[in-house]
């Protein structure tokens, strides 16, 4: 039998994974992705957790994780795509106000 | 022993590919790809959880739209590039990819401090019935939020999204 | 088998909730051809009838929510405690209402100003408002991570409304990766809270929290910075300034407010019923957030030329005052809070009211230097964005003053009750730094009242809408400085219905 913190090592892992791709990428495609990852990373845990304390908060919260990240990317690459037609980059430097 | 077996493939497969959506600066379309690879073998460990009805939900809703939606853009902005040559900031990029790695190296021994059993589930846990019986009781007010909030992305990408609106 | 659930707990939400769903759908059927009056709607019209459809929305709420100030606190407990309708949650509604409403009277002229007028901004701010209202009242993690993002969702769409412009359309870029970046970081936080007590409810994660244990902590860590993103507290503000400059100034304007006092709605929450056993470690935490807020927005503001920025930064300073009253922790300091908020909400969007009217011919004129002369071609104007300012700078006896004084007397009387040095210094720098905020704050004034208008200056007559804005924000502003201790005595009441309802409150 996997130990419980095993998939917490494996979540904890991708949730780094995608803050460092957020951190460092300079495409704002690959940043959403990134910032999709944390989500799934999030999720792992919640349904590693759920299933740890034999209820069904965290696959429900899961659920509604997923229809959110759904809005997000529509509205978020709808955002990307209107910039593109007035401006054309996906670099995030080469928008003059995004500095981190 | 199986069990085990598909744990690790899948997970070593889902931090591989993962890796590969932020390395991988050449070309936005393999990233995009990388993420479905990421998201089927999380789909695979869900199921490992006995969270069948989410395992197919992350294969449907993730694998199947999110990341089609990706690809989508990419092909339609023909972005071939990437982001090469646009690495203005080296100091800050190594900076923060010394402290990342530094916070997990102590994210892991943090997250393994929790040993705890895993208690018995029922062959209900985790299925459509089980799962639907509780959104629909305990938690139908978050189900009509998520309602609201679809129609409210569905309104937010039209408006950002469509050529000339009147 | 359905659960008995108490629906009325819901009653402030319908009336919004109504009009989120209907303005589209209105929005579309107007804009047909033809319509059922056989007569085709102009796009002002259109605009000026989903503007008053909407506030009626947002009126009828709000006058549930002040039915529901007093009376009993209501929850909407389906098997699981979603939403706790207390005092404080109703008093946030009714601060939220309010900005909306004042916010939709002051878009309608601004939006066709600067050639954006589309109806579904109305339905995109009736959506953004009916999260922050759940936000407010939110009592699991579930729902507070659903109603954030609610709330985020159409912001974001809403920052970058004037489509062609790039500087709205790159302020809803970068609001829109700074804000999912920070819902990653809440939710992961929220999954190791959730792991280490097994429950999503913030009154169980309460009783079960331990503050000994790391990972415990890590999660409330990184729920506090989600939080400390949402409410663009140092060192989580880079954003603010850039997204506030090139959003639609009315849009700002709500920016600003609502959306600081849903999200430190949700902060005092969290802080007070999940988090409590941790109270001393993260309040550490946010005193140090407390004082960079104040000292850098302050400290920045004074360098900026752009109204906008200016003010955004002035935002931050003020979410290090509101974070002194959350620090203190007592009902006092709560009672505080919701009053500055309320205070803050008048005075901030009166100003950018006075911005989003300059607005002519698709262009946003927002550099301090085009008020120059206000005082003579627009005498309300200019006494608006005056009496804004002192307050925002918290001069007596303007409502602003009457706000930074409930604040640092609940620093300075919990340092003496605790005997705790490190309170009465919050207090200090606070005094210190409202004195630092005079610099930029009365330049305004000086430049409306001292400067001579440039000859092509030929700043726009306030609509019949607009000046509705300016008065009621005139009138609070003066108001609320005078008369605060009845309002203050209320709002100490619903603070402790709160707190009462908190403590007791279990699924």
């Amino acid at each position: 039998m996997i130990e419980a913190w095993e998939y917490q090592v494996v979540a904890g892992l991708l949730f780094m994974i995608g803050t460092l791709g957020v951190l460092v990428r300079r495409n704002v495609i690959v940043i959403v992705m990134c910032i999709e990852l944390m989500l799934n990373a999030a999720n792992l845990s919640l349904i590693a957790f759920s299933r740890q304390w034999g209820n069904h908060d965290g696959q429900i919260f899961v659920f509604m994780v997923i229809v959110v990240a759904a809005v997000e990317v529509a509205v978020g690459l709808a955002i990307i795509l209107r910039l593109v037609s007035n401006r054309d980059t996906v670099n995030i430097e080469d928008t003059s106000l995004l500095k981190w | 022993m199986t069990e085990q077996v598909i744990f690790y493939v899948s997970a070593f497969v889902a931090l591989i590919s993962a890796a590969g959506v932020v390395l991988n600066v050449r070309n936005t379309l393999y990233a995009a790809l990388c993420l479905v690879i990421t998201m089927l073998s999380l789909a695979v460990l869900f199921i490992l959880l006995n969270a069948e009805f989410i395992g197919v939900l992350q294969v449907m809703v993730y694998a199947g739209a999110i990341v089609v939606l990706f690809l989508f853009v990419i092909m339609l902005l023909n972005i071939r590039g990437g982001d090469m040559g646009a690495d203005r900031q080296p100091v800050l990029k190594v900076i923060g990819t010394l402290l990342i790695v530094g916070a997990s190296v102590k994210l892991v021994p943090l997250l393994s401090e929790s040993r705890r059993a895993w208690p018995e589930v029922g062959p209900e846990f985790g299925t459509v019935r089980a799962i639907g019986g509780t959104l629909y009781t305990d938690y139908l007010l978050a189900f009509e939020i998520a309602g609201v909030l679809l129609l409210a992305g569905i309104v937010g990408a039209v408006v950002m999204g469509k050529q000339r609106i009147d | 088998m359905i659960p008995q659930i108490d629906i009325g707990a819901l009653g402030p939400m319908l009336p919004v909730a109504v009009g989120a769903i209907l303005l589209p759908l209105a929005e579309v059927l107007m804009a047909r051809k033809r319509t059922f009056l056989s007569r085709p709607f102009t796009q002002e019209r259109r605009g000026t009838f989903l503007a008053v459809a909407s506030l009626l929305c947002l009126v009828i709420a709000l006058i549930i929510s002040v039915n529901g100030l007093l009376g009993p606190s209501r929850v909407f407990n389906s098997g699981n405690p979603m939403i706790v309708m207390d005092g404080v949650a109703h008093f946030l509604n009714i601060v939220v209402l309010l900005g909306a409403s004042l916010t939709v009277l002051g878009s309608v002229k601004y939006l066709a100003d600067i050639h954006s007028n589309h109806g579904e901004y109305y339905a995109l701010l009736m959506s953004s408002v009916l999260g922050m209202m759940f936000l407010t009242s939110a009592s699991n993690l579930m729902m507070l991570f659903l109603a954030l993002e609610l709330m985020s969702i159409p912001l974001y769409v809403l920052a970058g409304f004037r489509r062609s412009s790039l500087r709205s359309n790159e302020s809803a870029l970068k609001y829109f990766l700074i804000g999912s970046f920070a819902s990653g970081i809440l939710l992961y936080g929220m999954a190791i809270l959730y792991g280490m007590t097994g429950s999503i409810s913030l009154a169980e994660i309460g009783k079960r929290f331990d503050p000994e244990s790391a990972p415990h902590l890590l999660g409330a860590a990184l729920v506090v910075v989600g939080l400390g993103f949402k409410i663009s507290s140092v060192p989580f503000h880079q954003w603010a300034p850039d997204v506030y400059e090139g959003a639609p100034t009315s849009v700002t304007g709500f920016m600003a407010t609502t959306v600081k006092v849903a999200a430190f709605g949700a902060l005092m929450r969290v802080l007070a019923v999940a988090l409590e056993p941790a109270a001393e470690l993260l309040y550490g935490a946010l005193w140090v957030m407390a004082v960079l807020s104040m000292t850098l927005g302050n400290v920045m503001a004074i360098i900026q030329q752009n109204i906008k920025r200016m003010l955004a930064y002035s935002s931050i300073a003020h979410v290090g005052y509101l974070l002194v009253g959350v620090i203190v922790g007592t009902l006092d300091g709560y009672a505080a809070v919701l009053f500055y908020l309320l205070v803050y909400t008048f005075m901030t969007i009166g100003a950018f009211t006075v911005v989003a009217i300059l607005a002519k011919g698709g262009e946003d004129r927002d550099r301090v230097e085009d008020l120059a002369g206000l005082s003579q071609s627009r005498p309300l104007m200019a006494v608006v964005m005056t009496l804004c300012m002192f307050a925002l700078a918290g001069i007596p006896p303007t409502a602003g003053f009457m706000g930074k004084f409930h604040l640092f007397r609940a620093a300075i009387e919990r340092g003496i009750e605790i005997g705790d040095t490190s309170l009465f210094w919050l207090a200090i720098i606070g005094v210190l730094n409202s004195a630092i905020s005079l610099a930029y704050y009365l330049r305004v004034p000086l430049v409306m009242y001292f400067r001579d208008a440039p000859p092509t200056s030929d700043p726009d007559v306030p609509g019949f809408f607009e000046r509705v804005v300016l008065l009621t924000c005139l009138a609070a502003v003066v108001l609320l400085g005078i008369v605060p201790d009845d309002i203050f005595n209320v709002l100490s009441q619903t603070a402790a219905s709160a707190q009462h309802l908190l403590l007791l409150q279990s699924p």
